[in-house]
């Protein structure tokens, strides 16, 4: 088993939903990780916060990075254990933020 | 996670909705009525906020104390740091001058005990007598109950567009500054009080007699009425006996919900109704308060009504239902209201109390109305009338206007059925 980290993006498309679409885009998300951790892939992931700072050139700070209004924007990542990166991107399928915009990137994490 | 996905989904059952509607509320307290779009805006980053999170840390053990908790930072922090320096409501604004009574003025606005005083002041707002009534309405599904327009425009059988430029017009009244968030004394009091009752009757009377738009968000529309006037009726601010008669009124109506459709979302008639699925402790939660609504000295419709829907509450049977007293109730009825619903209902009530010869000639009479002449239940009420006084094939006539008339697939099976049953019968 391999370890991969699911990096979410984009999914701006949620912050027109309705409380009742929210409620269950949420429900989703949820099911989804719970559905995980049974079959025991799920290792953990956490969210990120919408604003950030960026440092480039030395010494140098770029506020409110480029990515924030992007639709590249990281809203979290998960880690989860799969046998290839085809059984990673299956189980990326059922991620409930790709209906809105989003899509995942899986990035196999380096065996050392 | 502590709790199972299904388990989950019956705790959260329209958990975003309901709260957004108390936060609302609260917020409009806050940052004052014509704020009402930022008041949006943050209540939408914390619903936000709360698919962010959940996922991965799991349902807070009280969910709704969660909102509460981020949405008053939220509120903290926007009055701290605001760049446009909006104006606040005189005591916020005051409170604002320090921290040290900022925080406390907030916590207070969001104490538990405080909520329905919030959504009381903010109903009695969306209900402003500047506002057109079905911009009232609008207004009130979105912002209290948190409906968003599409789902009341499904309700209502009518276009988004429609419903955004009603909601468009209860809220430039808001942003304008005419609306406060006063509950008014006196005379004015019964006078807003009226038109709230009035706003909550017309929804409950949408989501539970309309055919047209989606049933479950019709359903989530009664509930919604319900517990708004229960709200309004258990206020000691502007407790009625008018308000205890309209939450009898709903409470009995509902409770028949159970029994009113089959497995295929069909509906069934009173008459066929299997009344073992009527909702018990609604009834009695109605009969409560249909109890407490006899004081005073006025008798309002809603009174009457509620009257009515007791009769055919506590009756056994359609054949067993007391439509002598019914008639009776309706005769009250008329007097008050003589619009020609009210009429129909009571010339079938006498159809049934007293026989087609006291019913006829006032069904005869409706068939001359313009309002109700095209309509498929007078007619298929004027067949009942005509088969009572045996005569099937004027009952036939009638039934066939009726079909007609019919729109829905589902009323036309029910008319064909009962067109059946005279052949079958003949």
């Amino acid at each position: 088993m391999q370890k991969y980290m699911f990096i979410f993006q984009g999914g701006g498309d949620v912050m027109k939903l309705t409380p009742e679409e929210l409620q269950k885009n949420m429900q989703q998300w949820l099911n989804w990780v719970d559905q995980l951790k049974k079959e025991g892939t799920y290792l953990e992931g956490e969210p990120l916060e919408p604003t950030g700072l960026v440092v480039k050139a030395k010494g140098k700070v770029i506020t409110d990075g480029p990515y924030v209004e992007g639709k590249e924007a990281v809203g979290g990542y998960f880690i989860v254990k799969a046998h290839s990166i085809e059984a990673a991107a299956k189980m990326a399928h059922a991620c409930p933020g790709l209906e809105f915009g989003g899509s995942v990137e899986i990035r196999p994490v380096m065996a050392m | 996670m502590a709790m199972g996905s299904n388990s989950i989904e019956s705790t959260l059952d329209h958990l975003f909705r309901r709260e957004s509607g108390k936060m609302v509320s609260l917020l409009t307290r806050i940052f004052g009525p014509e704020h009402l779009e930022l008041v949006e805006d943050v209540v939408q980053d914390t619903l936000l906020k709360a698919l962010q999170q959940w996922p991965y840390a799991g349902i807070p053990q009280n969910p709704s104390a969660w909102f509460f908790r981020v949405a008053k930072n939220r509120a903290l922090d926007m009055i701290r740091h605001d760049k446009f320096k909006r104006r606040l409501p005189e005591d916020i604004e005051d409170a604002a001058d320090s921290e040290w009574t900022l925080a406390p003025a907030i916590q207070e606005i969001f104490s538990e005990r405080e909520i329905p005083n919030h959504q009381l002041r903010m109903m009695f707002a969306c209900c402003d007598p500047q506002i057109p009534v079905l911009s009232q309405i609008a207004l009130s599904l979105k912002t209290l109950c948190g409906f968003s327009m599409s789902e009341i425009a499904r309700a209502f059988f009518t276009t988004e567009e429609t419903i955004q430029k009603r909601i468009y017009r209860a809220k430039q009244s808001f942003l304008e500054g005419k609306i406060s968030l006063e509950i008014p004394v006196g005379k004015e009091l019964r006078e807003r009080l009226q038109a709230v009752l009035h706003t909550l009757y017309l929804v409950f009377n949408e989501g539970f007699y309309s055919r047209g738009g989606e049933s479950i968000i019709r359903e989530d529309m009664i509930e919604e009425a319900l517990r708004l006037a229960v709200l309004v009726a258990d206020h000691p601010a502007v407790s009625s006996p008018e308000a205890d008669a309209l939450c009898a009124l709903m409470a009995l109506h509902a409770a028949r919900l159970p029994a009113r459709s089959d497995k295929n979302r069909a509906f069934i008639l009173l008459e066929d109704q299997d009344r073992s699925r009527w909702d018990k402790a609604l009834i009695h939660f109605g009969k409560t308060y249909l109890d407490r609504s006899a004081r005073g000295s006025e008798l309002s419709a809603y009174h009457l009504e509620a009257g009515i829907a007791f009769q055919h509450a506590i009756a056994a049977s359609f054949q067993d239902t007391d439509w002598k007293t019914i008639s009776e109730i309706y005769h009250n009825l008329v007097r008050i209201n003589p619009i020609p619903m009210v009429r129909l209902n009571r010339a079938i009530a006498l159809l049934h109390a007293v026989g087609s010869s006291a019913a006829l000639p006032a069904l005869l009479d409706l068939t001359e109305d313009k309002t109700l002449n095209q309509a498929p239940f007078l007619w298929a009420a004027l067949a009942e009338a005509f088969l009572k006084s045996n005569q099937p094939a004027k009952a036939k006539q009638s039934l066939k206007t009726a079909l007609n008339f019919a729109e829905r697939d589902e009323e036309k099976s029910i008319l064909t059925e009962k067109l059946n049953r005279i052949d079958r019968q003949a």
